[in-house]
């Protein structure tokens, strides 16, 4: 707990008793039924609107989420403890929302918003966004053209990510999925030293609140909490917290998105957050489906990531955007985007259940990681065969573009031989360089947690890769080549770089990269 | 009042009735009656009893009440215990003296004091009632006496609750200190 100077207490106590009301206003009220399971249900309440927030007596909140002939179903965002048949419940005649502002920066906060970092209250102006708020309609939205660079070398290569795109992540437990997205997070710290922050938000469902403070301790260390929110609902959280979790989220990355600026989500995981749905589901008694889930959680997912997008550039289409919330009205500006990474947990690698062929259906391409892969020492564990970005390639900066343009092709292709050379030995020429190029190439896009690299860098590494240029370096010696390669073109030939970065490939920069590789390999050479 | 599905169905069925035949003023008071009647815990608990076959509650209820009520009546409660929805009674009289104001437009109000009010007061919170709500014609006030509020009153009308108790305030400004911001919650 942060020391809490004397002064400060009685500050605050006065601030909140100035801004205590004593004047009663009418209430609209009802009478609990029935409570259990963390939900209730209530007669009376003839006014209450679905989504609605309500307020026991014991200061609770609930969502009402069903509406029916003789009664209202709530879901409480509490304990239930000390409500009971016949507790008051009030209206608060707003509908669920959470209030967002530029102080959210930095900060840990629930899914109502309310900080639980200990840090005190947000500080700055908040505005009220709804946590429900529908997708913008296809006017106000443009192509992905940006690219979002995660900082692997492997996905911005191969499977890039647009500024707007929805890229899924999925795989077993354990082989890395969080690690991605919070490298990721990381790697916009670039942008954020530039002056050109991509804002990022983490959202943790259902997790061990010893895997949210590693993750938070993570982007602490690395500087990347200046840019991201986390918004967390553990495991021990009530459901309804969990499921309503990464809508919270989403309506703080659109406050960012909708005044004109990137930003970026991650759900994790949306596994849990269906499993939390499918619960309270079942306890307000509506029909399950397929693996027990209500017949809704197509719905629940798609109208979630449907709300990350990129923005049209004019500030007056964006302005007219359909359901803005009156308080974001007058900063709308356009340009904005909302990438999301939402991750999926698999079960065995199973792809075909469920909730894993919804999501796949609704993002825009998937990162799939494999357990093998993993296994084997392949970090991260990404399989390049089936992972793809449905608009990606035309979020890549020109250079990348032409020099990893066959990496992808390639490498299958290495994928597919290497099972064959299993078998024999006499191999001709042509298979034995692509089994060579392959394997070096493997070695390159390994990479190691919490190191990402800059688009400069990777594409100087995969340049030597795809040419064959390391051809002489032994496999084992190949990170410690990339290193010193790298380490050697920072210091002599930055300019190069630089080139690369703006998205050129020139032939003096292919020059330079083929004589400098050369040299370097002459050292690792046996 | 917490009315449910069942209680509804059977209350609107002899209200139709009642209006009908023009019985309606004596159905109100015999079921009113019941109400008062079923405070009494053991005639509470013989509805309830799923012990006592229903031709012996049949019995029990023509020597409790026939002839002392409405013909209509008695059928009434007779149908119930022959659909085996006796132990629903309390539900059903509810249900039915809920509809039976909303039908006559009395409107019933419950007011919480710590002290006991005069008549005067009560007939300025009718006043303010009758003025709030359009299309009643009459209004009940139930005047609870609660020592726990401290002060002030509680005035509670259909869905609405206007808390003008102490106590009230107090718990308000108690709530507004329960959250602290500076304590970590993770």
């Amino acid at each position: 707990m942060v020391e809490v100077r004397a002064e400060e207490i009685s500050a605050i106590l006065r601030e909140q008793l100035s801004n205590f009301k004593s004047a009663s206003e009418l209430e609209e009220v009802g009478t609990v039924l029935q409570v259990g399971d963390g939900i209730a249900r209530i007669y009376g309440l003839t006014n209450a609107q679905a989504g609605e927030l309500v307020e026991f007596e014991t200061g609770v909140r609930a969502i009402v989420l069903n509406l029916e002939e003789d009664n209202v179903g709530v879901v409480l965002m509490g304990s239930s403890k000390g409500i009971k048949e016949g507790s008051t419940v009030k209206r608060t005649n707003q509908i669920a929302s959470i209030p967002v502002g530029e102080g959210l920066v930095g900060r840990v906060v629930d899914t109502l918003g309310k900080p639980i970092d200990g840090k005190g209250p947000v500080t700055g102006k908040t505005y009220e966004l709804p946590l429900e708020r529908k997708a913008p309609g296809v006017i106000y939205r443009q192509p992905v053209t940006e690219p979002l660079q995660t900082g692997i070398k492997a996905i911005d290569a191969m499977i890039p990510i647009g500024r707007g795109q929805r890229e899924l992540i999925i795989g077993d437990r354990q082989i890395g999925k969080t690690a991605i997205a919070v490298d990721t997070i990381i790697n916009q710290k670039e942008f954020f030293d530039k002056g050109e922050p991509v804002y990022c938000i983490y959202v943790a469902v259902g997790q061990k609140s010893s895997t949210v403070a590693g993750v938070a301790k993570a982007f602490e260390d690395a500087g990347a909490m200046n840019y991201t929110v986390i918004v967390n609902a553990s495991a021990s959280d009530p459901a309804p917290m969990q499921f309503y979790a990464p809508f919270a989220g989403a309506a703080i990355g659109e406050f960012f998105r909708d005044t004109g600026r990137p930003a970026l989500i991650v759900y994790d995981d949306l596994s849990k957050q269906a499993v939390a749905y499918r619960e309270v589901s079942l306890l307000l008694k509506r029909p399950p489906g397929r693996e027990a889930y209500p017949g809704d959680v197509f719905y629940l997912h798609s109208r979630l990531l449907e709300r990350a997008a990129k923005i049209i550039e004019s500030d007056e289409i964006a302005a007219q955007m359909n359901d803005l919330p009156d308080a974001l009205k007058p900063m709308v500006k356009g340009g904005g985007s909302l990438t999301a990474l939402p991750i999926i947990e698999t079960q065995a690698s199973d792809v075909s259940a469920y909730i894993p062929t919804n999501v796949i259906s609704i993002t825009d391409g998937q990162i799939f990681l494999d357990a093998n892969l993993f296994n084997s020492g392949v970090r991260p564990a990404i399989d390049v065969g089936i992972s793809v970005s449905r608009v990606g390639g035309s979020a890549q900066i020109k250079s990348m573009k032409k020099v990893a343009g066959t990496l992808k092709l390639d490498q299958a292709q290495y994928r597919e031989l290497e099972a064959f050379s299993k078998f024999g030995s006499d191999l001709d020429a042509a298979t034995k360089y692509t089994l060579d190029k392959g394997a070096r190439n493997v070695e390159i896009l390994k990479q190691k947690q919490y190191s990402p690299y800059t688009v400069e860098d990777q594409i100087a590494i995969i340049y030597l890769g795809t040419q064959g240029l390391l051809r002489d370096v032994p496999l084992n010696k190949v990170k410690e080549f990339e290193g010193t390669f790298l380490t050697y073109m920072k210091e002599k030939h930055q300019n190069i770089l630089d080139t690369l970065k703006a998205g050129k490939l020139t032939d003096e920069v292919k020059d330079t990269l083929a004589k400098v590789g050369k040299e370097v390999a002459r050292q690792y050479t046996s | 009042m917490a009315v449910s599905k069942l209680g509804n169905r059977y209350a609107k069925s002899i209200m139709d009735l009642a209006i009908e035949q023009g019985t309606l003023e004596e159905v109100n008071k015999d079921i009113t009656q019941l109400k008062e009647d079923l405070s009494n815990r053991e005639l509470f608990l013989f509805f309830k009893s799923p012990i006592i076959t229903p031709s012996k509650k049949l019995s029990i209820l023509k020597n409790l009440f026939e002839g002392k009520v409405n013909k209509l009546t008695y059928s009434f409660y007779e149908i119930i215990v022959k659909k085996r929805r006796e132990g629903h009674i309390p539900e059903i009289v509810d249900a039915f003296i809920e509809q039976y104001n909303v039908h006559k437009k009395i409107s019933t109000a419950v007011v919480t004091t710590a002290v006991p009010i005069n008549d005067e007061l009560v007939a300025k919170i009718k006043g303010i009632i009758k003025k709030n709500k359009k299309d009643v014609s009459e209004v009940e006030i139930e005047s609870i006496i609660d020592e726990s509020i401290l002060g002030g009153f509680i005035l509670k009308y259909d869905d609405k609750l206007y808390d003008y108790s102490i106590a009230g305030k107090l718990t308000n400004l108690q709530k507004s200190f329960l959250v602290n911001k500076y304590i970590k919650e993770m």
